[in-house]
């Protein structure tokens, strides 16, 4: 990689830190293996910046990355987690409705990986359905019907929190 | 506002731990060593390299002390290797490793094995290249550790899997591997003590793609540190092919071949 190219990865790689680990975290719950997994991914973003460093999609090809470095974590075979072809529906409004702020995260980690992933994705990175399902691997109406529950019920919490 | 929720209830972020410095040093390595031909070194050679520390901190006007490894430091807080460089022409030690892990290899394989290269490399099967590169401060605040090794990695193929074996031959740096401090892969491991006062780990990594790799890492106690590793899977341009779920080598097999004595940069 050229001097002026690993420059460039360093900019970025500093200035999309922050969001990088907190969205880790919301994925893994833990502080050191949502640092494992930020390496990792920078790791692998190295290797191909000269190719994707100037693109426009590179926040997406970043946030894909750390997605799948995450889920082939959860894949290892000493892994208690295992994936699933089908995923489990949402926990339902009245579910959400007794959720406090503080219990958000454990909700979220009692959630199958890939369908923590889908609401990261759609809530915390803000991303379409599109973008989800296009990262997730999966279909657009699997994404909206893994998500649209909880993005209401996060909504009213939301605004209950204004 | 969705964000912010999020955001509130992550509260408090700790500092981080992610060393960017590392990161470019091992994409750097990982560049110049895909010209072999071999990720599986790659791979190998990061996890060890990030255990003994790549980047370091700078501590301007810090003079010439001992690391955590018990190796001197450099002038920019790197640590160095504790034995000398080793003697006479890289070529012609590259050779004689070459040598001695061709024939450890080939007495272990099963019957109907074949080494090949790997794909792309510039080297032959089994043939040690060495690398060597300066250390030193970076523009960046960091220490850049100086590499001087031998490495080689070969394809094993036996009728329809292909798995690989590597190796890499290297002057002491750091710690010596202990099962505590191995990769996050790390399925099992069991500290060795050999025969001539070795120590080390040999453990079992799951990778990505379902990949397994049995590792080997021990330092002689003659300066010299090896790193083997054998897995499931050939090495291809993009170090992704799937794993066949046949090992060309036992954890066992590769033990005997870190431990043999021919396997040293101080003959």
């Amino acid at each position: 990689m050229k001097r002026s190219e690993e420059s460039t990865y360093r900019e970025y790689v500093t200035a999309r830190m922050d969001v990088m680990r907190r969205t880790a975290y919301l994925l893994c719950r833990d502080w050191h293996t949502a640092d494992d997994l930020v390496s990792i991914t920078i790791g692998k973003l190295y290797r191909h910046w000269p190719r994707v460093g100037n693109e426009p999609g590179i926040d997406a090809y970043v946030r894909k990355a750390l997605l799948r470095t995450w889920l082939d974590e959860k894949r290892r075979p000493w892994r208690r987690e295992q994936p699933t072809e089908e995923l489990p529906d949402l926990p339902s409004v009245a579910d959400f409705a007794v959720v406090s702020r503080a219990q958000l995260l454990d909700l979220l980690d009692g959630l199958p990986p890939k369908r923590r992933a889908a609401v990261v994705l759609r809530l915390y990175c803000d991303l379409s359905v599109e973008e989800t399902a296009e990262i997730l691997g999966c279909s657009v109406g699997t994404v909206k019907s893994q998500t649209a529950r909880g993005l209401d019920t996060l909504r009213a919490r939301a605004a209950e929190a204004d | 506002m969705r964000k912010e929720l999020f955001d509130d209830v992550i509260g408090e972020v700790p500092p981080s731990t992610v060393d960017v410095d590392a990161a470019i040093t091992r994409g750097r390595r990982a560049a110049r060593l895909s010209k072999l031909g071999s990720p599986v070194v790659v791979a190998g050679v990061s996890v060890a390299l990030v255990t003994g520390g790549v980047a370091l901190a700078m501590q301007p006007g810090q003079g010439i002390r001992v690391g955590d490894g018990g190796n001197p430091l450099g002038p920019c807080g790197e640590e160095l290797p504790t034995g000398p460089a080793p003697a006479g022409p890289p070529a012609k030690i590259a050779d004689r490793l070459s040598s001695v892990l061709t024939a450890a290899v080939q007495s272990r394989l099963t019957a109907g094995s074949t080494l090949v290269e790997s794909a792309g490399a510039d080297h032959g099967p089994l043939d040690f290249v060495h690398i060597k590169t300066d250390g030193g401060p970076t523009d960046h605040g960091s220490c850049m550790v100086a590499e001087d090794e031998f490495v080689t990695g070969a394809n094993v193929v036996q009728g329809v899997s292909t798995g690989t074996v590597s190796v890499a031959v290297l002057r002491t740096v750091g710690k010596t591997q202990t099962c505590d401090n191995g990769a996050a892969e790390q399925i099992d491991c069991e500290e060795i003590i050999g025969p001539r006062g070795e120590e080390g780990t040999a453990s079992t990594l799951g990778l990505e793609g379902g990949v397994f790799m049995y590792r080997v890492d021990l330092d002689r106690g003659d300066g010299t540190t090896i790193a083997a590793w054998v897995k499931d899977a050939p090495d291809d341009d993009k170090g992704s092919a799937p794993g066949s779920g046949h090992m060309p080598l036992s954890r066992d097999q590769l033990v005997e071949i870190a431990l043999d004595p021919g396997l040293t940069l101080y003959p």
